[in-house]
C-alpha cells in the first residue's frame, strides 16, 4: 500500500458505493474532526475532493471535506501511518463464524486452517476475537475473517449480536459424539432466529481420524444437511483433512452469491453493515 | 450439555447482563480477573434487552401472569463454621408495570387469510401460537375503538378492527380496496398476522437511549475497542412539537444556515449564542442559581429560538438551573459533528447490541457465561462481612473475591419509593415528518402537552436500523413518570398520531400496534449499603436520561472499587496485528508445548505494536 492515502468519498458517492454489498461486515466511520485533516494533507490543490484509491479494498472512509478544518500534521501523520498498518490489497472480504456444541474441534479447525497447526489441549485463545486469512480464488483476493464463540456454547449463552452480519455459518458437530448431532436442530433455530436471512450456511462433522469411534453415520449427516439446504463436509483438524478445502469452499461460494447478489441487485433484503463501526482511527487521539 | 458444572472458584462473580453489569465484566476479564457472569433469564442485557415482535409478546405476557412465588431452599448444609447465608430476594416483577397493549391494525389481511398455504409449517405454527398469546386491550379501549366504526374512509375501517373482535371485518372489500388503491397506490397495510410473521426483523428495545457521540459510552466503546462488534447509525435530525406541528431543530451551522424557519436576524443570534455558550463568562456566573430559561429570556432570542434551545438541545425543563442547562447545552453541542449532522448515534438492531458487546469482550479474555442460572445466597464470613462464595440455584457453592449484581435482586430491601420511567413503543405506518428519505433517523423532543405533563422524548427509527420491517418505524416514548405510562403518554400519542382517539388526524402516521409500561428509575439506587457485605456491589444502572453517562459512571465506579489499582477497559489488541508464532519458521517446537506461554507472547507482541 503505497499511494492510496487519500480516499475521500463524498456521501452522494457513497449511496453508488456497491462494493459495500460485498462486505457487509465492516464499514468504518472515522471522525469528522479528527480524520479529515488528514486527507487535506494529501489532496494537492486543483485535484477533485473524490479520489479513487490504487487500493482495490472495498472499505470506505465516508468523509465530508471540511474547508474550514484546521490543518494539523500532527494528526496527518497518525492517520496516515494507520492507514498504511491497516490498508490491504483484497477484494472481498467475508465474515465466517463458527458454532456447535463445546469441545466439537471448532477452535482447532479455526488454527488449523489460520496458522497451520494443532493446538494440543483445548485450544482456547485468550484474547483472540477473531483470526484472518487471505486466500486467492481465481485470481480474486478474499479475506476471511473467522469468529470462534468464546466459549459461550459451553452453557448455551451466545450473544445474539454474534450473528449480526456474518456471511456464513459453519455448524459443527463431531461424528464420534452422537449428542452433538442431536444438538444441530438447536442450533438451526438459533441461527432462524438471529443471523441474516441469506447467510450461507455449512454442516460440519468434524474428527474423522477417529473413524474407530464415528457414532454418525455420514449418509445421516448428509441427509438431515440437504434437508436443511446446507452443505456437507467430513474434516479433521488434527490430520488437517479437508480443512483448507472447507474454508475455500466455503470462499467460492460467498463469492459466488456476493456476483449474483450485484446481478439481481435486489434492495429488498437490507444488508447488515449499512450501519458504520466505529473506526480504530478515533483512537489516533488518544494515542 | 447443560448439566455441566460450573468451575467452582472466579474472582468475580456477575448477576445480571444489564449494560453496568456488562461493561464491569468487561473490564475485569480484560485485566485478568476470572469472571462468572450469569443471568436468570434465557436472554441477555435484563431490562436494556431488544426484543423480537414476538419475543416481546412473550415478555409482555410474562409479566402478565402472576408470578408463582419461589420456594426458598434450605442450603445451610454447604456452610462452613463462622459463615453465614444471606438469601438474595426473589428476582421482582415489579421492576415492570402498568403493561398495556393495543392493537390498531386488522388481524389478517383477506388474501392472506384466503392462502393458507404457507410454504414452512413450522411458521405457521409459530404465527398461530402467537395469535393465541396476544394479549388484548383493556375493555374500555375497545369501546372507544369501536365507536370509530362510522366514520368511514379505507384507512379507518381497516383501522378500527381490534384483534379480539376480527370476525366482523370488511364484508365490501372490493369496494374498500379501490378506495384505497385511489389514495395510495402502492402503500398496503400492514397487518397484525404481517407484524407476526416477519417478528424476528423487529428490535425493540425496552430502554430508549441514544449514544452522543462524545459520550462516555462512545468514548469508553472506542477506546475498549468494543465498538469493533457492533454498528451504527447516525441520528440524522432533531425534531420538536411545537404548536401542534413537528418541526426539525436547526443545531449544525449547515441547518442554521439552511434553516427555512429561522430569519436571518435569528439565525445570526442562534450562531452567537451557542458561540458564546461554550465558554463560561461572567454573565452566566450573574445567573447562578437562578433557571436556564430566565437566561434565555434575557437574552432576547424570541419564541423560536428559546424553545429549540431549552427543550431540544438543552433538552431541560422551565426550572432547571442554569449551570445544568449550560452543561447539558455543551454536551450536545460538543457531540455535534464528530459523526454526523446531529450529536447522536444509535446502534444496528437495537440497544440491546450493546450489553452483549462487552459481554463478548469478556467472554473472549476467558469470562465464562451462562443465561438461565441464578445465584440464590451469598455465603458471608461473620467476622469480616464479606461475601466468600455464593451458592447457584442449583446449589453449587462458587467461591468469589467480589460479587456485583443487579438492584432488582435485592430490590425490596431498597426503603424509599422507587421512582418510576413511563414508556411507550409504536409501531407505525408513517414518519412524524415525511421527508425526501424514508430511512430517517428522528429524535423528537415534545415539551408538556399540558400543564402538569412531563417532558417526553420520542426516538423515531426507521427500518434501516434494522429494528423494524420495511413501511414500518418503531417509536419509542420515554418520559418521567408522574401517572401510568398510558396517563403520561396516551396525549402524547393521539396529538403526534392517527389512532381511533384521534380519528381527525388522517395526515399523521397510524400506529398499528403499541404497548405502555413503567419501568422502575434505579438512579437513586446506592452502590453499597443495603446491609449487605462491603464486597457486593449493586447495579441500577436504568435512569431517565437520554445518554449513558450514568451506567457507565457507576460501572466505573465498582470497578475501581473491585480493581483501584487496574486500567478501566484499556484496548483490546486488533486480531490484524496479532502475529502469531505459528507463522514464524523459527519457533515449530515450541508452539506444540508451551500453548499458554505463546499466548502471552502474541499479546505482549500486539501491544508493542500500537
Ligand atoms: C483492520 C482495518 C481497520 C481499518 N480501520 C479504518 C478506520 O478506522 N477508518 C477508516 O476510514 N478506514 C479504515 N480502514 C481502511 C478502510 O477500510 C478503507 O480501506 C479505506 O477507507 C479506503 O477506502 P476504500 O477501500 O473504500 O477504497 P476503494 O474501495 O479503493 O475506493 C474506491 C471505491 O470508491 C468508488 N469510487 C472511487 N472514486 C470514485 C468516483 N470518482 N466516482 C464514483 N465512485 C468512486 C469505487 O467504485 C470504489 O468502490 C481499515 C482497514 C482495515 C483493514
Ligand atoms: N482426534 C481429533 N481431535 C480433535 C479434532 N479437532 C479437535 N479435537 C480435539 O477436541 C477437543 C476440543 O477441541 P476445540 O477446538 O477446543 O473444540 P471447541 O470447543 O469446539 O472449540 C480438543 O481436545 C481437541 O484436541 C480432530 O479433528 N480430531
Ligand atoms: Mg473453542
Amino acid at each position: 500500500m503505497t499511494s492510496s492515502s487519500a480516499v475521500v468519498l463524498l456521501p452522494e458517492l457513497l449511496r453508488i458505493h456497491d462494493q459495500r454489498k460485498r462486505c457487509p461486515a465492516q464499514l468504518w466511520l472515522c471522525p469528522l474532526d479528527e480524520v479529515t485533516y488528514a486527507y487535506q494533507v494529501v489532496i494537492s490543490p486543483g485535484t477533485s475532493p473524490c479520489f479513487a484509491s490504487t487500493c482495490t479494498g472495498h472499505h470506505t472512509c465516508r468523509q465530508r471535506l471540511q474547508s474550514s478544518a484546521l490543518l494539523s500534521l500532527w494528526a496527518s501523520l497518525l492517520c496516515l501511518f494507520q492507514f498504511s498498518v491497516s490498508m490491504e490489497d483484497y477484494d472481498y472480504l467475508f465474515k465466517i463464524v463458527l458454532i456447535g456444541n463445546a469441545g466439537v474441534g471448532k477452535t482447532c479447525l479455526v488454527r488449523r486452517f489460520t496458522q497451520g497447526l494443532f493446538p494440543p489441549g483445548q485450544g482456547a485463545t485468550i484474547g483472540v476475537d477473531f483470526m484472518i486469512k487471505t486466500v486467492d480464488i481465481k485470481g480474486e483476493k478474499v479475506k476471511l475473517q473467522i469468529w470462534d464463540t468464546a466459549g459461550q456454547e459451553r452453557f448455551r449463552s451466545i450473544t445474539q449480536s454474534y450473528y449480526r452480519s456474518a456471511n456464513a455459518l459453519i455448524l459443527t458437530y463431531d461424528i464420534t459424539c452422537e449428542d452433538s448431532f442431536r444438538c444441530l436442530p438447536e442450533w438451526l433455530r438459533e441461527i432462524e432466529q438471529y443471523a441474516n436471512n441469506q447467510v450461507v450456511t455449512i454442516l460440519v462433522g468434524n474428527k474423522i481420524d477417529l473413524a474407530e469411534k464415528r457414532e454418525v453415520l455420514r449418509q445421516r449427516a448428509e441427509d438431515f444437511a440437504e434437508a436443511q439446504s446446507m452443505l456437507y463436509l467430513e474434516t479433521s483438524a488434527k490430520e488437517s483433512d479437508n480443512v483448507e478445502k472447507l474454508f475455500l469452499d466455503l470462499a467460492c461460494e460467498l463469492i459466488r452469491e456476493a456476483k449474483q447478489n450485484k446481478l439481481d441487485n435486489n434492495d429488498t433484503a437490507p444488508m447488515p453493515g449499512e450501519g458504520k463501526t466505529i473506526s480504530y482511527l478515533s483512537c489516533c487521539s488518544l494515542m | 450439555m447443560a448439566a455441566e458444572e460450573l468451575p467452582s472458584e472466579f474472582d468475580v462473580v456477575i448477576l445480571g447482563t444489564g449494560l453496568p453489569e456488562s461493561v464491569v465484566a468487561a473490564a475485569c476479564s480484560r485485566v485478568g480477573q476470572r469472571v462468572l457472569h450469569l443471568d436468570r433469564r434465557s436472554y441477555y442485557a435484563a431490562n436494556w434487552a431488544s426484543f423480537t415482535f414476538n419475543g416481546l409478546l412473550s415478555w409482555i405476557q410474562q409479566y402478565q401472569e402472576e408470578p408463582q412465588p419461589k420456594e426458598v431452599q434450605d442450603w445451610s448444609s454447604l456452610l462452613d463454621e463462622g459463615e453465614e447465608l444471606v438469601y438474595l430476594s426473589n428476582p421482582d416483577s415489579a421492576s415492570i408495570s402498568n403493561l398495556q397493549v393495543f392493537c390498531f391494525t386488522s388481524e389478517e389481511d383477506e388474501e392472506e387469510a384466503q392462502s393458507s398455504d404457507l410454504p414452512n409449517p413450522t411458521e405457521e405454527k409459530a404465527v398461530n401460537e402467537d395469535t393465541d398469546v396476544k394479549p388484548s386491550a383493556d375493555s374500555n379501549e375497545e369501546a372507544t375503538t369501536e365507536k370509530q366504526e362510522t366514520v368511514g374512509g379505507a384507512e379507518e375501517e381497516q383501522l378500527q378492527v381490534t384483534p379480539t373482535e376480527g370476525e366482523e371485518q370488511d364484508t365490501d372489500k372490493p369496494h374498500l380496496s379501490t378506495a384505497q388503491s385511489q389514495l395510495e397506490p402502492t402503500r398496503k397495510r400492514i397487518t397484525y398476522a404481517h407484524l407476526v410473521k416477519e417478528g424476528r426483523r423487529f428490535n425493540i428495545d425496552l430502554v430508549s437511549k441514544l449514544m452522543y457521540s462524545r459520550g462516555s459510552l462512545v468514548d469508553l466503546l472506542i477506546k475498549s475497542n468494543v465498538s469493533r462488534y457492533a454498528e451504527f447509525k447516525n441520528v440524522t435530525r432533531i425534531l420538536t412539537y411545537r404548536n401542534g406541528n413537528v418541526e426539525q431543530v436547526p443545531c449544525s451551522r449547515a441547518d442554521v444556515f439552511a434553516s427555512r424557519q429561522l430569519s436571518v436576524v435569528e439565525k445570526r443570534k442562534l450562531m452567537r449564542f451557542l458561540t458564546s455558550c461554550m465558554e463560561e463568562t461572567e454573565e452566566h456566573q450573574a445567573y447562578s442559581g437562578r433557571p436556564y430559561l430566565e437566561f434565555l429570556c434575557d437574552q432576547k432570542l424570541g419564541d423560536n429560538l428559546q424553545h429549540f434551545l431549552l427543550h431540544s438541545i438543552a433538552m431541560v425543563t422551565e426550572d432547571t438551573p442554569i449551570e445544568e442547562g449550560l452543561a447539558a447545552t455543551r454536551h450536545f453541542l460538543r457531540s455535534l459533528g464528530r459523526y454526523g449532522n446531529t450529536p447522536f448515534l444509535f446502534p444496528l438492531y437495537g440497544l440491546g447490541e450493546i450489553p452483549q458487546c462487552f459481554c463478548r469482550m469478556c467472554a473472549v479474555f476467558g469470562g465464562i457465561y451462562c443465561l438461565r442460572h441464578s445465584v440464590d445466597c451469598l455465603v458471608v464470613d461473620k467476622d469480616t462481612n464479606r461475601c466468600k462464595a455464593v451458592i447457584d440455584n442449583r446449589g453449587q457453592r462458587i467461591s468469589c473475591s467480589h460479587f456485583v449484581v443487579e438492584d432488582s435482586y435485592v430490590g425490596k430491601k431498597a426503603a424509599a419509593p422507587r421512582r418510576l420511567l413511563s414508556r411507550a413503543v409504536l409501531i407505525t405506518d408513517g414518519s412524524v415528518l415525511p421527508s425526501d428519505s424514508d430511512q430517517q433517523v428522528s429524535m423528537v423532543t415534545i415539551p408538556p402537552v399540558a400543564a402538569r405533563y412531563p417532558v417526553v422524548k420520542m426516538v423515531e427509527l426507521c427500518p434501516s436500523t434494522m429494528t423494524c420491517i420495511p413501511g414500518t418505524y418503531l417509536v419509542h416514548l420515554t418520559c418521567q413518570s408522574a401517572g401510568s405510562a398510558y396517563e403520561d403518554l396516551a396525549p402524547v400519542v393521539t396529538r403526534c398520531f392517527h389512532t381511533p382517539d384521534s380519528p381527525d388526524q388522517e395526515n399523521r402516521p397510524s400506529v398499528l400496534w403499541c404497548v405502555y409500561f413503567n419501568m422502575v428509575d434505579g438512579s437513586g439506587v446506592e452502590l453499597e449499603g443495603h446491609g449487605l457485605p462491603s464486597n457486593v456491589y449493586v447495579c441500577s444502572g436504568l435512569d431517565s436520561t437520554l445518554g449513558h453517562e450514568y451506567a457507565i459512571r457507576q460501572a466505573e465506579l465498582i470497578f475501581q472499587k473491585i480493581l483501584p489499582e487496574e486500567d478501566f477497559c484499556p484496548p483490546a489488541p486488533n486480531p490484524e496485528d496479532i502475529i502469531y508464532d505459528g507463522e514464524n519458521p523459527s519457533t515449530p517446537a515450541g508452539e506444540e508445548d508451551e500453548d499458554g506461554a505463546g499466548e502471552e507472547g502474541k499479546r505482549e507482541q500486539s501491544q508493542t505494536q500500537e
